[in-house]
């Protein structure tokens, strides 16, 4: 009886390691996806006014109103290294560097600035090549914008 | 706190497990929370994420979160198991197991996060795997010993019950009636402790970061030590006197048998 035990006990330490070490071997899918050179396609807000059906589109004069507190107005380009760091850039050569990090399985992307502050934007999707962004601002109504970016490099 | 059983289980030691386990449930969950934006203490929600998954045919994703579900199952089945298996003799070390498997998963999330953790997609994925299966450690302990009256790592249910219970206390038939008061208590401080341990987490863990893995280890360890003192302290003590008052009453008979050996004796000296 107590043979059997440790026998199965064996066996169920044994399958649930070879399961977690396969998921494991893969879970950083969405830290492979999203590495290279992202461009910026929009910026809209998530909810619409009443009696519209196209979403709102911010123009660059707005996005700085509602994320000043934010690197990201500034740049339309992100590029994203495997070392971990991101690169956010202008074709007129002003740029922005910080580090990043994906939690949750991917859901969450967080920017860490050299100053030490953080600013943490949730992945709504991230396909081949089209990564969706959410962010909070202090718009309330409206609050979540939604930055969709295209892959080019 | 982890010595009695089931149905010889007070209201007192119920009370006793139910706020400790559930600080120590509300700090990890909001350590968990603030380290790797995952929740390790509950499992409805990644029930739900895992329905998304495979709805939106995330494959690998959804593989992550059913091995988390798969790990907290694991912590629980082993907690029970662990129990039921135990004997009346050593209920305390079987009770114990779980709680020092518990204890080494937050000692080694808290050397691993203030040494290793870099940050990347798979040590965090890792990180709330080990959190997880030790709260189902946690759960499955709490709940099997108790006889399913204390269960701390998620309000959802808790909340539910004590709405319920809270609304029949509105009948007077009902407050008079112990049992459901003493459960209707129980259930608040499970439920106040759960946020307690929360806040005090959420203040301190800006500071510690991972040591606050340290304190929740630290803090079993004494319950451990106090539970295994009040188990066999009284045990030496009393073997300790129940051998004294042995070795007296061996001690008396002997010195009757030898007097009456003596007499007995002296008697039969006297008749020759």
């Amino acid at each position: 009886m107590k043979r059997k035990l440790v026998i199965s006990a064996c066996i169920a330490v044994l399958t649930l390691s070879s399961f977690g070490y396969y998921v494991f071997s893969h879970a950083s899918y969405p830290e492979k996806a999203i590495m290279g050179e992202w461009k910026e396609v929009s910026w809209v807000y998530d909810r619409n006014n009443v009696g519209e059906k196209v979403k709102q589109e911010i123009d660059t004069e707005e996005r700085i109103d509602i994320a000043n507190h934010l690197v990201i107005h500034e740049f339309e380009n992100w590029t994203f290294r495997k070392d971990y760091s991101i690169k956010l850039h202008e074709r007129t050569g002003k740029e922005h560097q910080a580090k990043w990090r994906l939690k949750d399985r991917g859901r969450i992307l967080i920017l860490l600035n050299d100053n030490g502050t953080s600013e943490v934007y949730s992945v709504e999707s991230l396909k081949e090549n089209e990564l969706v962004l959410h962010f909070d601002t202090d718009v309330h109504a409206r609050g979540i914008v939604k930055i969709t970016l295209k892959k080019i490099n | 706190m982890l010595r009695r059983f089931s149905n010889s289980r007070t209201f007192q030691d119920n009370l006793r497990l139910g706020i400790f386990t559930a600080i120590i449930a509300g700090m990890v969950n909001v350590a968990s929370l603030v380290l790797f934006y995952s929740f390790t203490s509950n499992l409805t929600g990644h029930f739900a994420i895992l329905a998304q998954e495979i709805a939106d045919g995330k494959w690998f994703q959804m593989l992550v979160v059913l091995f988390w579900i798969i790990l907290f199952f694991s912590g629980s089945f082993l907690s029970n198991n662990l129990i039921i298996n135990s004997t009346k003799r050593n209920a305390f070390v079987s009770h114990s197991i779980p709680m020092i498997l518990e204890i080494l998963c937050f000692v080694f999330v808290g050397i691993y996060g203030q040494f290793f953790y870099t940050e990347t997609l798979t040590q965090t994925e890792i990180l709330v795997s080990v959190l997880l299966f030790s709260m189902g450690l946690q759960n499955g302990l709490t709940a099997s010993i108790s006889n399913f009256q204390v269960k701390t790592t998620h309000l959802t249910g808790l909340t539910t019950d004590l709405a319920i219970h809270l609304s029949m206390m509105t009948k007077k038939k009902y407050r008079m009636n112990v049992e459901m008061v003493q459960k209707t208590k129980l259930m608040a401080a499970i439920m106040g402790s759960y946020l307690l341990g929360g806040i005090f987490s959420g203040l301190i863990i800006h500071y510690v970061q991972f040591q606050v893995f340290y304190f929740i280890s630290l803090a079993m360890l004494g319950v451990l030590t106090y539970d295994f003192a009040k188990t066999y302290v009284p045990f030496f003590v009393n073997k300790k006197k129940h051998e004294t008052t042995l070795k007296e009453n061996l001690e008396r008979i002997q010195n009757t048998i030898k007097n009456k050996t003596k007499k007995s004796g002296v008697f039969s000296q006297s008749k020759q």
